[in-house]
């Protein structure tokens, strides 16, 4: 049951209705029933899955309360829970990557060897909500926050249906005091979240979907196409998945709103970010915090030396270039990123010296820096995209080749509506440099906010792409 | 605050009146701009598939050939014209098989009633070759006239959601505004009744039959697509029209698996009272010519020029016997 599909409105129709139709006090059964369904619908048996990570989480972080003072009790509760729920998203995500590494390499050497592989489906959101369950026990263990005594509250909060599925991946002290709250209809609050929903439905319809089809046809088969077209593709590519993610996320938080509850801003327009760490700041903000607060401060952050705080830096990367999933592709992309974001701290004073040295106008400076954090996120990109890494280094070669001539235009007026597609994504995220888009929108009279929102509709209907197809981030 | 004092039921009440109001003005936005855009539509003639049906509704034709893309190259309606001192129009699209003829048949039949509508067939009309789903999928030139019960049933197969999208009249025209807006300011030039010019390609041995190249050495009958042709056949025939089938030649013999498919195409035609012109290569060696051909079943100009008197001079043969001319 995507988003994308009239199913999922019949779903959100029936909730939303029965949610506020409800006494407050049972407002949280129906909703974790809700949950449970939603989840249901994806494949049943992986609920067991999701029961299990709840169940242990809860479980663990009541233990590690109980036993006080006693760090070794506490520790050991604390390594058995991410034991359990990493070692389940582990399983699946990587057996078969490393089973058949551990083949491809015997076989290198001479002796091949055969290692047996699982026939099983990644479950939906196991990324997100192993991730949410996890911070919760080490929020505990780190006494930041009391262990959830109320089994049902606490999975009504991590199998919450808006952000199960591609997050954005919610902390138990924004979330889960929100299931105690008293929740009252607010029709500007609905409202709101209706908004934001159709704007979501705009980026995943009229951008990703409509993109993805020129994209899909030049990353399976790059071979025949020029560097021009290779180029074009991986673009379409960049501004695809942004719209793709941030949609779904758009969605969620607005699903979410409109139920009352308010989940943390996953993107904040990135692309025009001027730095590849400040990209990350507002690129799938619920993950790069995690890695920040979860691994990178535990490693040490950035005060250890200078070469450790580098190595810091690259580990989080890397490692949530593997946390994408089990391909040498996401671990080139990670690293990527994390080779960026060490030369962009590396270089930062020298960079600084030579614009001063140059009198580059600041508005020009930043201008080249947001172009070419742009390209480099754009050059990880093919990387993610690609089937394999001999796809993704064809794409590179041909990109670089001095082969610009032909431009494969299967359908000049869906070429047309793809470019129409990310002028309005962009003018509309320009238009919220320094200034918030709802807030202004809040301020127009009502007929005025009306025509705006009925305009978007006919777009969508016009132009989107309504095929029902997956979210890029649902596989992971 | 008035918000504030006011209890959640009425609340509720106030948001829900509100919405109801702007669905409302949505559903207006949606069928008066829908409407704009279906009155453009309608003048437009221009284009291969997307606007060739309205081409057909636009005027009533004595003779239509339906079909798919070898329908589309081999009849030539200047020459059938010629021949027979009827109106032609060749209502072939390229990529369509049985389920557009069909669907384009009955909006025809809603506005006209020609005298003789040819189908020529493909092996695969009959067979399970190609999928449903992919077939219909290739239809959406037809949503448009989704208010036709007869397309909207093929479009929807049925299906609730599908339905529900079909009744917003914008969603009809989803992805095409841009040709829409090209087609109106194009005026038929390059096409003929329908047939469009391609020339003397060159050919390539490529694209055989769907059902030579399924994998399933056997023929796989389609009982619904078989319902669908009788349907075809017979909805024209209650309105006392000839229907003639016909089959042009290839490039190439014939494999087994579609001489059997014709065979069933010769009981077909017997048990429901139609004419059947069948011209295959084997009868008339001068299509094995490759230069009459762009590929392994489509005509090129030439061929579509050798094809047509021949067709034309059979069909004139049926209709002096019936008196139609």
């Amino acid at each position: 049951m995507l988003f994308n599909t009239l199913h999922f409105g019949y779903f959100f129709i029936l909730v939303a209705a029965l949610f506020f139709a409800l006494p407050r006090r049972q407002r949280w059964i129906f909703l974790l029933l809700c949950n449970f369904f939603y989840y249901f619908c994806f494949k049943a048996e992986y609920l067991i899955l999701l029961i299990i990570a709840i169940g242990v989480s809860w479980w663990s972080a009541l233990r590690i309360e109980e036993h006080g003072e006693r760090e070794g009790g506490r520790r050991a509760w604390l390594v058995f829970s991410l034991v359990v729920n990493i070692g389940i998203l582990l399983t699946f995500k990587y057996f078969n990557f490393f089973s058949r590494t551990i083949m491809d390499v015997s076989a290198a050497l001479g002796g091949p060897l055969q290692v047996p592989l699982l026939k099983w489906v990644l479950p939906v959101g196991i990324s997100f909500y192993t991730f949410s369950a996890s911070s919760y026990v080490i929020d505990v263990f780190r006494r930041k926050l009391p262990a959830e005594r109320h089994l049902g509250l606490y999975a009504a909060y991590v199998s919450f249906f808006p952000n199960i599925v591609s997050g954005p991946i919610e902390r138990a002290p924004n979330l889960l005091p929100q299931f105690r709250k008293p929740l009252e209809f607010d029709g500007a609050r609905v409202a709101s979240g209706l908004r934001l929903m159709l704007w979501g439905f705009f980026k995943k319809l009229v951008v990703a979907d409509r993109l993805a089809i020129y994209v899909n046809a030049v990353f399976n088969n790059p071979d025949p196409h020029s560097g021009a077209t290779n180029l074009v593709a991986s673009l379409f590519f960049t501004f695809q998945i942004y719209c793709d993610f941030s949609g779904y996320t758009d969605i969620a938080i607005g699903v979410a709103r409109t139920l009352g509850f308010d989940l943390k801003k996953n993107f904040d327009r990135p692309y025009f970010s001027r730095s590849i760490p400040e990209f990350w700041r507002r690129w799938h903000i619920s993950l790069s915090s995690w890695f920040r607060d979860y691994l990178y401060i535990p490693l040490g952050g950035s005060r250890v030396s200078v070469p450790r705080a580098y190595l810091n830096l690259f580990i989080v990367f890397f490692v949530s270039g593997m946390w994408h999933g089990a391909n040498w592709t996401f671990l080139i992309w990670g690293g990527l990123h994390g080779l960026y974001a060490v030369s962009s701290k590396f270089t930062q004073r020298w960079r600084d010296r030579l614009a001063a040295a140059l009198r580059i106008p600041a508005g020009l400076r930043r201008a080249f820096a947001v172009f070419f954090t742009f390209m480099l996120a754009n050059f990880a990109w093919i990387y993610f995209r690609a089937a394999d890494l001999a796809t993704a280094n064809l794409m590179v070669a041909r990109i670089l080749s001095a082969d610009y001539g032909r431009l494969f235009i299967p359908a000049p007026d869906q070429f047309v509506y793809s470019l129409a597609a990310i002028a309005m994504l962009l003018a509309v995220d320009l238009l919220q440099e320094g200034r918030s888009l709802a807030h202004w929108l809040d301020a127009r009279p009502l007929p005025l906010r009306w025509a705006i929102y009925l305009t978007v509709l006919v777009i969508i209907l016009l132009i989107g792409i309504f095929n029902g197809s997956q979210f890029i981030y649902a596989q992971f | 605050m008035a918000a504030s004092s006011s209890t959640p039921s009425s609340r509720i009440g106030r948001f829900l009146a509100r919405l109801f109001l702007f669905l409302l003005m949505l559903a207006a936005v949606d069928y008066g701009l829908g409407r704009v855009i279906d009155h453009f539509f309608r003048k437009t003639l221009y284009g291969e598939n997307w606007s060739k049906e309205n081409w057909l509704l636009s005027q009533p034709y004595d003779v239509v050939c339906f079909g798919s893309s070898r329908t589309f190259r081999h009849y030539i309606p200047a020459i059938m014209q010629d021949s027979l001192n009827l109106s032609v129009f060749n209502a072939g699209a390229n990529g369509q098989y049985l389920y557009y003829a069909y669907a384009l048949e009955q909006l025809m039949l809603e506005r006209y009633t020609p005298k003789v509508i040819v189908l020529d067939l493909l092996p695969n009309y009959v067979t399970t070759a190609e999928s449903k789903e992919e077939e219909i999928g290739r239809m959406s030139s037809m949503a448009p006239y989704a208010g036709h019960p007869a397309v909207a049933e093929l479009l929807t197969g049925g299906r609730f959601n599908e339905k529900l999208k079909l009744r917003s009249r914008l969603y009809r025209y989803n992805s095409r505004l841009l040709s829409l807006a090209a087609n109106y300011f194009n005026k038929p030039g390059a096409m003929d009744n329908g047939f469009v010019h391609v020339g003397k390609s060159k050919f390539r041995a490529l694209h055989g039959f769907p059902d030579d190249v399924a994998k399933d050495p056997k023929v796989v009958y389609d009982s619904e697509r078989i319902q669908v042709l009788k349907k075809f056949i017979r909805s024209a025939q209650e309105r006392e029209i000839l229907v003639v089938l016909s089959f042009s030649p290839t490039a190439t013999p014939l494999s087994p698996k579609v001489e059997e498919i014709l065979s069933f195409y010769d009981r077909l035609a017997l048990e429901t009272g139609v004419p059947f012109i069948s011209i295959v290569s084997a009868e008339h060696p001068r299509f094995y010519d490759k230069t009459l051909y762009s590929d392994l079943i489509h005509m090129n100009e030439l061929g579509g020029r050798a094809f047509t008197p021949l067709f034309a001079a059979e069909l004139k043969k049926l209709l002096a016997e019936r008196r139609l001319q």
